[in-house]
């Protein structure tokens, strides 16, 4: 991309009013985060009142924060997203792996059966993934929210298009230092895949500490409500809650993610182009 | 293709390999997929305790349900302007980025910054600012001679989910529409100018057509986003009402199973829903098989 501007585009003022007009829809799209924000930052008086003199304040979010168990909430979400990728990775690596280096009985079928996975929304199957937890008594655990999710046919996929590209040379020369499949596989094939592991983790995260419908169904208690769950308990209880502490604490919940986009956001961007789909 | 890797007979290794995932597989989704299908054609009493065989007895009862056929419909609506609204915005915006801004790094953060949101937390805020007694957008619109009530006006509530549930998703949009348009050489669009075609004529002519294997992926992704993943931003929002005016079959199905406990009707629904989103996931994975083959 060079920073020279070519001749297609516009010049002079009309180019000027473009930048303009470009920035403010983006600062428009933003809005209702401005919004929150001006809201969470300033006494509730302000809340609909804009003025540049209203006092900056904290105290939104140290109510925000007193009046839920808002570091159980993040613990929990913490705990979700990591048990999820944690394991997400292991089974794939190891899925992609033998769909890659094996040839068994039945592999078309049970990659078919992967394939097929990619289309079923888990959200779909709400009802009967609610009466297994009821049956496995892990109901309101975050390891009931994490399982149905961990068997990723998506990070399966992923990996397999990524391992059929590593050389047969590396893996000959892994095999002639004597490594056996398994050493192959952690020191040729996975640090090979580094950047669709990041890509996947990234995706994975940022699905997960926000999923909801789940989350919603399968807890019920403060010990392993994720964040989002406690945020809409906390939101919909009563009338009283006034609406600067609500955006205080929706600020609080998503500043995270908020900043690991501002942080990560070359790398973001290419993971959502790269998986293509969530 | 040729492949020339060493590959291994047996079953053995690849079995315990694969045997995590595929015990995951089946109790989540292959025993549930074929319960909820074997539910579909069964009939039970709210407590589980007897089963009839009905046949497609559910089936012909929730398509002559006109609860679930007016949930078919909101669904129609709902899913339709939403992926219309998110793509076009995020279109015009990514349009204006490609050329006004270049693609500034700063622009695009902002743009990509409301996806960090969670849907549900969007709804809250969504709700907040349509809120009639202490939202500021029906404040602002009532100078219009528009009053805002979604508590009331289904067709206002209906409105507020699409533009909750669009706002999240032209970040998402965005990215893949800038990133079609980057790859689209200069040179083409140079050309054009030079036989005399104007801004519009140009993006008409030329910009349109490339985008066209984007576009379409988006609209896959978009419909199967406003079928199955919009249930947090309804919830949080309009909770499926006034009335049914924004029960969509995802929440539909919800409230069936877990609240009217009317589970053949709900196993058919997710059938139903199943098939659906089936039929888009296919459209979808034939793009990205032939994508993906880098």
């Amino acid at each position: 991309m060079s920073a020279a501007t070519g001749p297609y585009e516009p010049r002079g003022a009309a180019r000027l009013a473009e930048t303009a007009g470009a920035w403010l829809l983006a600062v428009l799209w933003i809005l209702p985060l401005v919004y929150a924000a001006w809201a969470a930052f300033h006494a509730p008086e302000f809340s609909a009142r804009f003025s540049p003199l209203a006092p900056w304040t904290l105290e939104n979010f140290v109510r925000a924060w007193e009046a839920a168990p808002f570091a159980r909430y993040f613990l929990n979400t913490f705990v979700l997203v990591t048990m999820t990728l944690a394991c997400q990775f292991l089974l794939c690596t190891l899925a992609a792996y033998a769909f890659v280096r094996y040839r068994f009985v039945g592999r078309e079928v049970v990659f078919a059966l992967v394939l097929a996975q990619l289309m079923i929304m888990p959200d779909v199957l709400i009802v009967e993934n609610y009466r297994t937890m009821s049956r496995l008594g892990i109901l309101d655990s975050i390891p009931a929210i994490a399982l149905p999710y961990v068997a990723s046919a998506f990070g399966i996929f992923l990996l397999r298009q990524t391992f059929k590209t590593v050389p047969k040379e590396l893996e000959d020369a892994a095999r002639i230092e004597g490594a056996n499949d398994l050493q192959i596989l952690a020191k040729v094939y996975v640090p090979l895949a580094r950047p669709i592991y990041v890509a996947y983790g990234l995706v994975s995260v940022s699905f997960h500490w926000n999923n909801f419908l789940w989350p919603l169904i399968v807890t019920n208690s403060v010990e392993s409500r994720p964040l989002t769950v406690g945020l809409q308990v906390f939101a919909s209880t009563d009338q009283g809650i006034d609406w600067s502490i609500i955006c205080a604490a929706t600020l609080m919940t998503s500043a995270p993610l908020l900043l690991g986009f501002l942080l990560f956001q070359r790398q973001f961007i290419q993971s959502f182009l790269r998986a293509g789909i969530r | 293709m040729q492949d020339k890797r060493v590959i291994f007979p047996g079953v053995v290794v690849p079995l315990a390999l694969l045997l995590p995932q595929l015990a995951i597989t089946f109790v989540f989704f292959v025993w549930p997929s074929l319960r909820s299908l074997q539910g579909s054609l069964f009939e039970q009493d709210a407590f589980g305790l007897s089963e009839r065989f009905v046949g497609f007895g559910n089936f012909a009862r929730i398509l002559s349900d006109p609860g679930y056929l007016s949930a078919l419909g909101v669904t129609l609506v709902f899913a339709v302007a939403t992926t219309a609204l998110a793509m076009s915005v995020a279109l015009a915006l990514a349009v204006v980025a490609d050329r006004a801004v270049r693609g500034s790094a700063v622009y695009k953060a902002l743009i990509v910054w409301p996806y960090a949101i969670a849907p549900a937390i969007a709804g809250v805020l969504w709700w907040f600012l349509f809120n009639p007694t202490i939202g500021v957008l029906p404040r602002l619109l009532a100078p219009l001679g528009v009053v805002w009530n979604h508590f009331l006006n289904g067709n206002q509530a209906l409105l507020l989910v699409i533009i909750a549930s669009a706002w999240k998703q032209v970040s998402y949009n965005f990215l893949f529409f800038l990133a079609g348009l980057q790859t689209i050489p200069p040179s083409l669009l140079e050309a054009a100018e030079i036989d005399g075609a104007g801004a519009f004529a140009r993006f008409r002519a030329i910009v349109f057509p490339l985008l066209m294997p984007t576009t379409f992926f988006l609209a896959v992704v978009n419909l199967v986003y406003a079928l199955c993943d919009t249930f947090a931003v309804i919830h949080a929002t309009s909770a499926g009402g006034p009335g049914t005016a924004t029960t969509t079959l995802v929440y539909k199905v919800f409230r069936d199973g877990f609240e009217a406990l009317d589970l053949g009707g709900s196993a058919a629904q997710s059938v139903v829903l199943m098939l659906i989103v089936g039929a888009l996931t296919i459209a979808q994975f034939r793009y990205i098989e032939r994508k993906i083959h880098y």
